[in-house]
């Protein structure tokens, strides 16, 4: 099940938060050897962990197995101001636009090394269905080049915004995943499970 | 197999390797009698394999699609044809009538776009809706 919580909520989840903090540190630090985001409490957080960000998490029985994070285009996200290389010529800005980063697994999720796994695409089930919820029509990405195909089989339409960049060991390649009337369906296919996997979600903004 | 290639013109070639969604390899390769590729279109020509594959894998899961239509009775009477038995015979062997199995077998044909019996259990063979 996917929990949707706000940058604005954050405080009120302590223990989710540290776990996924820490999941964030393994995958990205240690694993993927992003060294530049090492931090000596083990914890990844970045400039872009504000009440603008909306945090996607992935869980079994209480315990945090996957996660990823949406920032409104419409303010400076990772492609505007950190990755900005990977972009050609304008990318796309506004309240229908989000980008999507830090997705990542648990080891122990990951089924197989290649594949894509059921916490996995769990995942990207979660962050389709709430963009339907919230009359976002399309997500950007930076990622490894082995998505592109991904995205394509699962029916996105997808949009280069610039070449294959060497990042690391990684070819990456921002991109602009467009979501048809055709994904989540050829998502819940892919997963062999068409239930809805947005177990409980906080709205997007405070109620005032 | 190289040295076939060769034989028809292609003397070199660039692969783009690739992971799908269910994990397996693919590939796509270009070839010519001489490459002559900058750095950057090398990037180019690899999302034109991606996205070549992509469309490929989509035209796929489309007829697919379309043959998943097939109810449960057609793909029982294609599945008999296909094991060689007559309408007659599998008339018995679902315990239904001869001419309900030949309308069974009639639309399946028209729904796998083929000419005949022959051609409909061939059709089904490549879909992967029977093996």
């Amino acid at each position: 099940m996917i929990k949707i919580i706000p940058g604005y909520a954050v405080h009120r989840y302590p223990a989710i938060f540290d776990a996924v903090h820490s999941l964030r540190h393994k995958v990205f630090v240690e694993e993927m050897g992003w060294t530049d985001l090492a931090s000596d409490d083990e914890r990844e957080r970045d400039q872009f962990d504000d009440e603008h960000a909306v945090h996607h998490i992935a869980m079994r029985d209480g315990v945090v197995l996957g996660y990823q994070r949406t920032l409104p285009t419409s303010r400076p996200h990772l492609l505007t101001d950190v990755l900005h290389y990977l972009c050609d010529g304008d990318s796309p800005r506004g309240t229908q636009h989000w980008e999507v980063s830090r997705y990542c697994v648990t080891p122990a999720s990951r089924e197989g090394r290649r594949a894509v796994g059921s916490v996995g695409s769990e995942l990207i089930a979660g962050v389709v269905e709430w963009a339907i919820d919230n009359d976002v029509s399309s997500l950007v990405y930076e990622f490894e080049a082995t998505w592109l195909l991904r995205a394509v089989q699962l029916q996105f339409f997808v949009r280069p915004l610039g070449l294959l960049h060497k990042i690391g060991t990684q070819q990456i390649i921002a991109a602009e995943l467009q979501i048809t009337p055709h994904t989540l369906p050829a998502i819940r296919a892919f997963r062999g499970c068409h239930a809805p996997v947005i177990e409980e979600a906080e709205p997007l903004r405070r109620a005032s | 197999m190289m040295g076939e290639a060769r034989e028809h013109g292609l003397g070199a070639g660039f692969a783009v390797p690739m992971v799908t969604l269910e994990g397996d390899l693919a590939t796509m390769s270009f070839a010519g009698e001489q490459v002559d590729l900058p750095p950057a279109a090398r990037g180019l020509i690899s999302l034109v394999g991606i996205f070549a594959m992509g469309r490929a894998f989509q035209l796929q899961d489309r007829r697919k699609a379309e043959h998943q239509t097939l109810t449960a009775r057609e793909l029982d009477c294609l599945r008999w044809c296909a094991e060689g038995k007559t309408d007659w015979e599998i008339s018995v062997i679902l315990g239904i009538s001869e001419s309900t199995v030949r309308s069974h077998i009639n639309a399946t044909r028209i729904k796998l776009n083929s000419g005949n019996k022959t051609h409909m259990v061939a059709e089904a063979l490549r879909a992967g809706l029977i093996r």
